[in-house]
């Protein structure tokens, strides 16, 4: 136990269809770095970074997977123990952001139903080449009771902010969840699915 | 007096040169053995008869020829002395050369002219098998088990009869490459040059509606071209200009890339802008050229990359092979049989690199092709098994580690389903990638080694493993660290032995 250098850990997952930048997100918020000379990533990937949320040190586990429908059967047993999950599109490319849904109904699938779940539109530095406007992923995104961001692993915009926004949404269930139920209320106006764990099934599903 | 003083000058120049010569040398610490003592003795007994002289001329001891002849003496004797170790010396060398202890251990400076010596010998050992009229597999899988030489092409040979893509008979070589070779530029022709194109309209939405085939088709290429232009960015290779590009491709004033068909094309737009009754303005809206794929940009008309050419094998292998169709990951497969094809010495092998790549690419995948299909990873032949044979030869050999990894719920599938798929071909560099399919494809027991090998990169950290906790484990077994990969195959071979 004196060995742990952390007060907890999140296991994190990036979802996404194949080429939406996956693992260069990961990559520029582990390494703040930003190549385009990645190979594909076949199964499963892994990284690991340490944060620091209101004075926690929590120790970010980030599993970063392949896109293509083959690494499914793979990809879906990593479901079961995620906290969070980001599911990526691409901005210029407008299937990606089609399959959205799918992506959506397999965490439903496979996913914790208490998962906390956050949208990004990724390469948004290619404002020349958009065609999946803001407002389409602001719309999905609420259309599902999910958090929503445009970020760039490129520019680097919002990806250190999306990350810390992901685990705070885990840290507040897990204080909402040891905490009494009276507790609880008062913070009850930041987010609706964050309801005590008897009424299992978040908001979101309305 | 001016004579003496420059004499001394000289000798010990002369002195000073020897010792820089020693220790210059004698750096690589390996060969402090019988090397060391040849050095020492050339160099000291210069140095012994140029001190005697030194001291003869400096301090003018005139001319003790006691005092010279006691050092004269003792550098003759350690002249000798030098010779003789140097002739052992010589000796050794050429009873090592005879084999009688090859030890790959051993790494100092005379083995390298003895391993030499052992390449060319290899080099000679194939080329006496590939002389026969019929060549004998066995032994073939034999020899090429302990690594092909790239020297001319031989490996690039070697992978294609190993791989069945043509026959042991000798004489039937010609007519089998032929025969190969046109069936492929048909399928060039009938696939992507003149396929004739969609005849109904684009919106039927009728299911076998020609148009609702090519946008098919042009999903999987999507994926196939995403993956190429990463195939191996760390080597400049397939970003570079094939020697042997298509002609009716690549001077088809771009029409006929496949590439083309998967642009993401945006429609120009203008936007009009009124300002009061009849005053109109278009303003035209200039957009970027595409420079988002780095390196991989396709090549100029009448050129090509090689990662062109990947493209289109896989996509050829995709419409015929229509249950299995592309899979992310074959792209590596097929990458470095490409790469040994397309760097064959031997020119006219080169010029057909692209289609005899593709049927050994074809004939491999029909024996891991099961790997990649989802429906079958529970089968006897499918990727969950092999993980579990992995698993089991784990189990087998070291089950302390095998227990530390599943304490940690570190499952075989976090790594190995990535090491088995792609034939270990993304955890190694490409020179190292081309020894362990040697290895690989000589295996008549296809593919049992490569369990042995997976098996023996985990024995080999064992040490990081039982001392590492998850993640770091994680990050081990998944960035594997670069090691000789020789020592690798060796334990493997010793793991297939028990």
């Amino acid at each position: 136990m004196a060995k742990k250098t952390y007060d907890l850990l999140f296991k994190l997952l990036l979802i996404g269809d194949s080429g939406v930048g996956k693992t260069c997100i990961l990559f520029r918020f582990s390494d703040n770095h930003f190549t385009t000379t990645f190979i594909s990533t076949i199964g499963i990937d892994f990284k690991i970074k340490t944060v620091e949320l209101r004075g926690k040190k929590i120790k970010l586990q980030i599993w970063d997977t392949a896109g293509q429908e083959r690494f499914h059967t793979i990809t879906t047993s990593y479901y079961r123990g995620a906290m969070g999950i980001m599911l990526v599109y691409d901005i210029t490319n407008e299937k990606t952001f089609d399959d959205i849904v799918k992506w959506l109904r397999n965490i439903d699938e496979h996913a914790n139903e208490d998962v906390e779940k956050m949208i990004l539109g990724n390469k948004c530095d290619m404002e020349d080449k958009r065609v999946v406007s803001k407002e389409r992923g602001e719309a999905i995104a609420r259309e599902h009771g999910i958090r929503f961001m445009e970020t760039s692993a490129k520019s680097n915009t919002n990806i250190e902010l999306a990350f810390s926004e992901l685990a705070e949404a885990i840290l507040d269930k897990s204080a909402g969840r040891e905490a009494d139920a009276d507790l609880a209320r008062i913070a009850v106006e930041r987010r609706p699915s964050r309801a005590p764990p008897a009424r299992a099934a978040p908001a979101c599903c309305s | 007096m001016s004579y003496k003083l420059a004499q001394m000058a000289l000798r010990s120049l002369t002195m000073a040169m020897m010792i820089l010569a020693f220790f210059f040398n004698s750096e690589d610490m390996d060969e402090l053995t019988i090397d060391l003592f040849t050095r020492l003795g050339v160099s000291g007994s210069y140095s012994i008869i140029t001190l005697g002289l030194l001291i003869e001329s400096g301090l003018q001891l005139k001319s003790d020829k006691l005092v010279e002849a006691i050092f004269l003496i003792s550098g003759i004797a350690l002249s000798l002395l030098s010779a003789t170790f140097s002739f052992i010396n010589f000796y050794a060398d050429e009873g090592f050369k005879q084999g009688k202890s090859v030890n790959s251990g051993i790494t100092s400076h005379k083995c390298i002219q003895c391993l030499k010596q052992q390449y060319f010998c290899r080099i000679k050992l194939f080329e006496g098998i590939l002389e026969k009229d019929v060549i004998d597999i066995g032994q073939l899988q034999k020899l090429a088990f302990n690594g092909v030489p790239e020297e001319k092409g031989l490996r690039s040979l070697v992978w294609k009869i190993l791989l069945h893509y043509i026959p042991t008979e000798k004489n039937s070589w010609d007519t089998t490459l032929h025969k190969k070779r046109q069936l492929y530029q048909q399928f060039i022709d009938e696939i992507i040059v003149s396929p004739g194109g969609p005849t109904d309209h684009p919106l039927n939405m009728s299911p076998d509606s020609s148009w609702s085939t090519y946008f098919k088709d042009n999903e999987v290429l999507l994926q196939i071209d995403k993956d190429v232009r990463r195939l191996c960015p760390d080597i400049s290779f397939f970003q570079s200009a094939t020697e042997f590009p298509c002609s009716e491709i690549v001077n088809s004033n771009g029409v006929k890339r496949l590439h083309k068909r998967v642009e993401q094309s945006v429609l120009k737009y203008s936007t009009l802008e009124r300002r009061g009754l009849g005053v109109a303005k278009l303003s035209n809206e200039i957009r970027r050229t595409d420079i988002s794929s780095g390196d991989y940009t396709p090549l100029n008309e009448g050129c090509e990359a090689h990662w062109e050419v990947v493209e289109r094998m896989l996509f050829l292998y995709a419409k015929l092979n229509p249950g299995q169709g592309y899979v992310q990951g074959m792209n590596e497969i097929i990458g470095p049989i490409y790469h040994t094809f397309a760097c064959d010495a031997n020119m006219e092998f080169r010029k057909y690199a692209e289609s005899d790549c593709f049927f050994c690419f074809t004939n491999l995948m029909s024996e891991i092709r099961d790997f990649f299909i989802r429906t079958l990873d529970e089968t006897e032949s499918g990727i969950n098994y092999m993980m579990g044979k992995l698993s089991d030869c784990l189990k087998k050999q070291d089950r302390a580690v095998w227990d530390r990894l599943k304490k940690q719920e570190l499952r075989p599938q976090y790594y190995s389903f990535r090491w088995l798929t792609l034939l270990l071909s993304q955890e190694f560099s490409l020179p190292d990638v081309e020894r362990i399919w040697d290895s690989l494809f000589a295996d008549a027991r296809r593919f049992d080694f490569l369990i042995f090998i997976c098996c023996a990169m985990i024995l080999l950290v064992r040490e990081n493993i039982l001392n590492g906790d998850f993640a770091s484990n994680v990050k081990l077994l998944q960035n594997f660290p670069p090691m000789d990969v020789t020592l690798i195959l060796n334990k493997a071979l010793e793991i297939s032995y028990t």
